[in-house]
């Protein structure tokens, strides 16, 4: 009786449209093996990077509601330099390099869209139910970050805020997925080996094991037209493509030069101050009138001091190689050359300095101002930046003084600096 | 998941017979069947959902407070649905044109060397290149680019436009190189 049901069903379903002769749980499983350790990975990252704010200091907080999502939370200071540079830099590059892979994926699992009926249980329907948080998150997740970091903002509301809500939804779908199929995908991968696929041409690619009228493998296939290896080569291929145009805005060095579809992995030039800008001084609606002779340094602590442009250049200096490493996973380390924040805090009375606020001339963006930790400003490589590279900073990098401290998000290093209100550490 | 079907209600039955056991045993297995037959998984199966739509729930709840979270929602459903109703009928459809226009290999008129991953292959590598740099390739963030960089124009479309060209072009070279090879090894044979 069931038998009949299942031939009647075949006959509605024409179970001819699905003729993949490579599409099968092995397939989808390796697919889903890279997945599963790729995406924990960047959900850890994503969430180091909203920590990496400190958006708990007031101001900083890029996102609306967070509720109690930020329970993990922690105050950042930085560690070495290069810590935000590498966890920033993963979660971009990794992110773009699993696109193949995933869209590998949804191709491998999507007759199981159009299984007629779409369920046949409550359990059934649940799961597809699930099935929306998994696939429009990791589409959702995946596109939101690639408009981000191309500067594309059609989307019209808060990157801050979508990625990181999107991700929270995603999540919800992946781990309900894992942990319901974990056991399928082992079975799978065990049920052939890889090096025996990777050793099979053409020629004698054979469909995988039937699974049954609602499985993967199709009933009737075709000849194929491309081995299981080939179509592992050519997702591994389209991986490593992507990894080689864009990698080099976050590696660096001659790696730039092959970073050919990063949106900041191009060159400006060879002169010293020919390093990537993010935020023109134009853009920021900087006068020349401001950065000029008139321009004064406020330091505000125990006392309040007004400082010029020479006067600064006059205290005892420090040079430190430091990357900015942008949310959007691009770096770049320079040599920057400048005012301890220590010694700024000191010389208006501020022996441990805590808590502080940097004020910028820009007035209208995002990050005209910013708290830092105190951790932050008392790292010794934490600067009041005057010079990079041994000449004065370009007006695009934040001349006549910029912030540069160690492992912040690139926009904690605030360009155009007026004001800096220190505080005593509690 | 467990499946549900005559042979587990006959199972359930017969574990009900109490010469088979303790009264409370066939309670509980009484209950899981009942509750498998209903539901069609073990309650775990639901206890994770509940967990997993709770959570997504709460996001939800967290969406609707963000300024333009409607926007969020829309894009989020409709992302689902650009790929599977949009995208992957639209590469399929390509693929299954191609695979058709190309001659079985036991066809009279079928090429030396089945020419259809030299198509393929370019394709989906351009493909995949486009998807992570679209916006750049297809210029729409070409003001925005160029105020926060100080960079222009965008060389994004001429790159990717000859990244695709040189794909193609490699992969022709490649086909010719197969198909003087299979020439030579025919001719010999």
């Amino acid at each position: 009786m069931r038998l009949a049901a299942v031939r009647r069903a075949q006959k509605v379903r024409p179970a001819s449209w699905w003729r993949s002769p490579i599409r099968g749980p092995w397939l989808t499983s390796v697919f889903g093996a890279v997945l599963l350790v790729g995406i924990p990975v960047e959900f850890i990252t994503g969430l180091i990077s909203y920590a990496a704010y400190n958006p708990r200091l007031a101001g900083n907080n890029p996102n609306t509601h967070t509720g109690i999502l930020h329970f993990y939370l922690f105050t950042w200071v930085g560690g070495p330099s290069w810590l935000y540079r590498l966890t920033q830099g993963i979660h971009i590059t990794l992110g773009l390099v699993l696109v193949p892979v995933v869209l590998a994926k949804l191709w491998s699992v999507i007759p199981k869209l159009f299984v007629i009926p779409p369920f046949r249980t409550i359990a059934q329907l649940l799961e597809r139910a699930s099935l929306i948080l998994l696939v429009g998150g990791i589409v959702f997740e995946l596109v939101t970050g690639i408009m981000n970091i191309d500067y594309d903002y059609s989307f019209k509301f808060s990157f801050y805020d979508g990625h990181f809500l999107g991700a929270w939804l995603f999540i919800a779908g992946f781990i309900t997925h894992v942990t319901l199929k974990l056991p399928k995908m082992v079975r799978a991968l065990r049920s052939r080996r890889l090096r025996t696929e990777l050793a099979t041409p053409l020629g004698e690619t054979e469909p995988e094991t039937y699974d049954g009228p609602d499985g993967l493998v199709a009933e009737s296939p075709k000849a194929p037209s491309i081995s299981r290896r080939g179509v592992l080569a050519l997702v591994g291929g389209g991986s490593a493509a992507v990894f080689v145009m864009t990698a080099g805005q976050a590696i660096g060095g001659v790696t730039r030069q092959a970073a050919l579809l990063a949106p900041r992995g191009r060159s400006y030039g060879s002169g010293p101050t020919d390093f990537q800008v993010n935020r023109t001084a134009a853009a920021a609606r900087i006068t020349a009138a401001e950065t000029g002779s008139d321009w004064r340094l406020t330091v505000v602590g125990a006392r309040t001091m007004t400082l010029t442009r020479d006067q600064l250049l006059a205290m005892p200096l420090a040079t430190h190689s430091l990357p900015i490493a942008c949310v959007e996973g691009w770096s770049t380390v320079q040599d920057w050359t400048g005012v301890r924040l220590g010694a700024l805090a000191s010389m208006v009375g501020i022996d441990r300095a805590g808590t502080t606020l940097i004020e910028s001339l820009e007035r209208h963006g995002a990050y005209g101002r910013v708290e830092l930790a105190g951790g932050q400003v008392r790292a010794p490589q934490a600067l009041l930046a005057l010079r990079v590279n041994g000449v004065d900073l370009s007006p695009d990098h934040g001349y006549p003084a910029r912030i540069i401290i160690p492992g912040a998000p690139g926009v904690h290093n605030t360009k155009w600096v007026r004001q800096i209100t220190f505080s005593e550490a509690g | 998941m467990t499946v549900t079907g005559p042979g587990n209600q006959r199972a359930a039955k017969g574990r009900a017979d109490p010469s088979r056991g303790p009264r409370y045993a066939t309670d509980v297995d009484g209950v899981r069947s009942w509750f498998a037959r209903h539901y069609g998984a073990s309650p775990g199966h639901l206890v994770l959902l509940l967990l997993c739509f709770a959570l997504a729930g709460y996001v939800a709840s967290l969406v609707a407070q963000v300024p333009q979270g409607l926007r969020i929602a829309v894009w989020f459903v409709g992302a689902a649905i650009v790929h599977d109703m949009i995208l992957w009928p639209l590469y399929t459809l390509a693929d299954r044109v191609a695979v058709r226009l190309h001659p079985a290999v036991k066809d009279r008129r079928a090429p030396l060397v089945p020419w259809v991953n030299h198509v393929r292959v370019p394709v989906v590598l351009s493909g995949i290149l486009l998807a992570i740099s679209f916006p750049l390739v297809l210029g729409w963030s070409n003001p925005a680019y160029r105020t926060a960089s100080g960079l222009s124009p965008s060389p994004y479309t001429d790159r990717w436009l000859v990244i695709t060209a040189v794909l193609a072009a490699l992969s022709l070279l490649v086909y010719l190189g197969r198909l003087a090879w299979a020439w030579f090894g025919g001719a010999r044979r």
